[in-house]
C-alpha cells in the first residue's frame, strides 16, 4: 500500500510541476491561457481529448453500470459515445474550429448574437460546476475506498493539484497534463484486461458471470430495451454537445488539427471501451456482492504488479482531474469572456486578461472544492441534470449554425432556451426513462429553430422585395 | 464526397450497432458471449476504420 501512495504522490507532484513547466507560456496573453495559443498538434491533443471525455463517470461509471445492468447496458452506453463522436469528428470540429472562438460561448455570437453568448455562456457555468462538482466527489471516493484516506482529504488534495495546475499554466498545462493522465490510463486499462485474462480462463469468467447474474449478458439489460436504448441515443448526443470537447477543438492549430485530433480520440475510446468488457465481466464473476459496484475496478488491484497498481490508482485520479481541468477552463472563459464582454461592452484589457483569469479559476475551483467538501444528496440526479441541459440547449443551435444558412440568430435563441425549458420539465414529470429528458430537449430545439429560422427567413426575403420595388 | 452521404454512412452504421444484435440472437456463443452481445462489442472497433475513411473523403 506504501509503494501505491508513493506513486500516486509522484503523479500528484508531476501535475504540478506541469503548471509550473508552462506558467511563462500561459502568461503571455489570453489567448495562450485559454485556448493554448492554438498550437495544440493532434498526437498529444487526440490523447488530451480521450482523457478529458473518459471521466471517472466512464472509467468506473461504465462497470458500475455493466454490474448492475447487465454488460449489455455498459455496452449499448458506450456505443452512444463513439457514434457521437464520429459525427462531432466528421461533421463538426472542422467547422467549429474555423470560427476561431476564444471560448465555447462565443462561438454562439460568431454565428448569431450576443443574447444566444449569453445564454449559453449561463449554462456553460452551470453544467461546468455541475461536472466539476461530480468528478471531484468521484475521485475523493475512490482515493477513500482504495486507499482509505477521509473524504475530505481527497477532495482537498485533489482539488489544491487541479486547481494549482490550472491556475499557473492555464490550458497549455491542461493539454499536457491530460495527455500523461491519458498514457496512465491506457497503461492501467490494457494491463488490468491482460491480467484478468492470464489470472482466469475467459470461458469460466463468462460462465460465472451467468451464474451469479442470469441476465447479465441480455441484450435488453436488467432494466429493459426502453432503458438501454434510451441511454444509447442520450450517450450520442451528449458526446455532440460537451463544452469541454470543443474546448479541444479551439486548441487545435488549425482545422484539420482539430478534425484528426477528434478521429484519434475516437479511435482510443473505441478500444478503451471495448476492453472495459472484458474487466467488467471479470468482475461480475469473482465479486457478486460488491455494495458499491462503481469501484468494483479496485477489486483487481491484487492482480497487479505494485508499480502498476500504483498507477492504476493514479490514473482514476488521473480521469477526475482530466475533466475538471477542462471544465474549470470552460467556466472560467464563460465569465471572463463571455460573460464580462457582454455586461461591460468591451473585452478584457491585455495587461490584466491573464490575472483576471487566473483569479475567477482560483474563485470557481475553491467554490467548487468547498461544495463537495459537503456534497448535496442530490449530485448525480443534478449532473444527469446538467447533460441533459447541454444536449437540450447546445446541439441544435450548434449544429445547425454550423450546417444550415439559414438559421437565424431568434430561432437559435428559442431553440436554446425551448430545448433548455423542456430538458428541465422531463426531469420533474415522470418519464418512462431518465435518459429522455436531452433527447426531449434536443427536438424541441430543432423544431422551434426550423419553424421560427423560416419564418424569420420569409420575412426576409418579404422585406427585401418589398425594398426593391420602392427603390425602384 | 458529399457530407450527407458521410451522414447516411454513420447512420447506417448506428442503426447496425441497433438492429444487427437483436437479428443476431443468443444461441450461439462466439468468444464465450452470446453472439448478439459479441456483434454489438465488435461493431464498436467498425468505427474507428469509418471515422478515418470518411475524415479524409469528405470535404466539409
Amino acid at each position: 500500500m506504501n509503494s501505491i501512495i508513493v506513486i500516486v504522490i509522484l503523479y500528484l507532484a508531476a501535475m504540478i510541476f506541469i503548471g509550473f513547466l508552462y506558467r511563462n507560456k500561459a502568461s503571455k496573453d489570453g489567448e495562450n491561457f485559454l485556448v493554448a495559443d492554438r498550437s495544440m498538434g493532434p498526437r498529444l491533443g487526440g490523447g488530451a481529448l480521450a482523457s478529458t471525455y473518459a471521466s471517472t463517470s466512464s472509467f468506473l461509471g461504465t462497470l458500475g453500470a455493466m454490474y448492475a445492468f447487465g454488460v449489455a447496458f455498459g455496452l449499448w452506453q458506450n456505443a452512444g459515445v463513439i457514434i457521437g463522436f464520429a459525427l462531432a469528428t466528421i461533421f463538426i470540429a472542422p467547422k467549429f474550429r474555423s470560427y476561431g472562438a476564444l471560448s465555447f460561448s462565443q462561438f454562439f455570437e460568431m454565428r448569431y448574437n450576443k443574447k444566444v453568448r449569453f445564454v449559453s455562456a449561463i449554462v456553460t457555468i452551470v453544467a461546468m460546476f455541475v461536472y466539476i462538482l461530480a468528478q471531484l466527489q468521484g475521485g475523493a471516493y475512490a482515493v477513500q475506498y482504495v486507499l482509505g484516506i477521509d473524504y475530505w482529504i481527497g477532495v482537498l488534495v485533489i482539488g489544491a493539484v487541479f486547481i494549482t495546475y490550472v491556475v499557473m499554466g492555464g490550458s497549455h498545462s491542461s493539454i499536457m497534463a491530460s495527455f500523461i493522465q491519458f498514457i496512465m490510463m491506457a497503461v492501467s486499462m490494457i494491463t488490468v484486461a491482460i491480467v484478468v485474462l492470464n489470472a482466469e480462463p475467459w470461458g469460466s469468467s463468462t460462465a460465472q458471470a451467468l451464474q451469479n447474474k442470469p441476465l447479465v449478458f441480455d441484450l435488453k439489460g436488467e432494466e429493459g430495451l426502453l432503458y438501454a436504448i434510451s441511454c444509447f441515443i442520450m450517450m450520442t448526443l451528449g458526446a455532440m454537445s460537451a463544452p469541454y470537447v470543443y474546448l479541444m477543438y479551439m486548441f487545435s492549430k488549425s482545422n484539420k488539427s482539430a478534425q484528426t485530433t477528434s478521429a484519434l480520440a475516437t479511435t482510443y475510446l473505441s478500444i478503451f471501451y471495448f476492453v472495459l468488457l472484458i474487466v467488467g465481466v471479470y468482475i461480475i464473476a469473482n465479486f457478486p456482492n460488491l455494495d458499491n459496484p462503481d469501484m468494483g475496478y479496485f477489486h483487481t488491484l491484487d492482480l497487479l504488479p505494485t508499480i502498476v497498481a500504483g498507477i492504476f490508482v493514479a490514473a482514476v485520479l488521473a480521469a477526475a482531474m482530466s475533466s475538471t481541468d477542462a471544465m474549470l477552463l470552460n467556466a472560467t472563459s464563460a465569465i471572463t469572456n463571455d460573460i464580462y464582454s457582454i455586461i461591460a461592452g468591451k473585452h478584457l484589457s491585455s495587461d490584466v486578461v491573464v490575472f483576471v483569469n487566473r483569479i475567477v479559476a482560483v474563485i470557481i475551483g475553491v467554490i467548487a472544492v468547498l461544495v463537495t467538501l459537503n456534497p448535496p444528496d442530490l449530485i448525480l440526479l443534478v449532473m444527469a441534470l446538467a447533460q441533459s441541459l447541454m444536449i437540450g440547449a447546445f446541439l441544435v443551435p450548434l449544429v445547425l449554425g454550423l450546417w444550415w444558412e439559414k438559421a437565424t440568430s431568434q430561432g437559435a435563441l428559442a431553440g436554446m432556451i425551448g430545448g433548455f425549458a423542456v430538458t428541465v420539465i422531463a426531469q420533474i414529470v415522470p418519464m418512462p426513462t431518465p435518459f429522455i429528458g436531452g433527447p426531449l430537449g434536443a427536438i424541441t430545439s430543432l423544431i422551434l429553430m426550423v419553424i421560427i429560422s423560416m419564418r424569420d427567413s420569409q420575412n426576409k426575403v418579404g422585406y427585401d422585395s418589398q425594398t426593391i420595388n420602392q427603390s425602384q | 464526397m458529399r457530407p450527407l452521404k458521410a451522414l447516411m454512412i454513420i447512420l447506417i452504421l448506428d442503426i447496425l450497432m441497433l438492429v444487427v444484435p437483436f437479428l443476431a440472437g443468443s444461441s450461439i456463443t462466439v468468444f464465450h458471449l452470446p453472439l448478439n452481445v459479441f456483434v454489438l462489442w465488435v461493431l464498436y472497433l467498425s468505427v474507428i476504420p469509418t471515422v478515418w475513411i470518411l475524415i479524409h473523403k469528405v470535404k466539409t
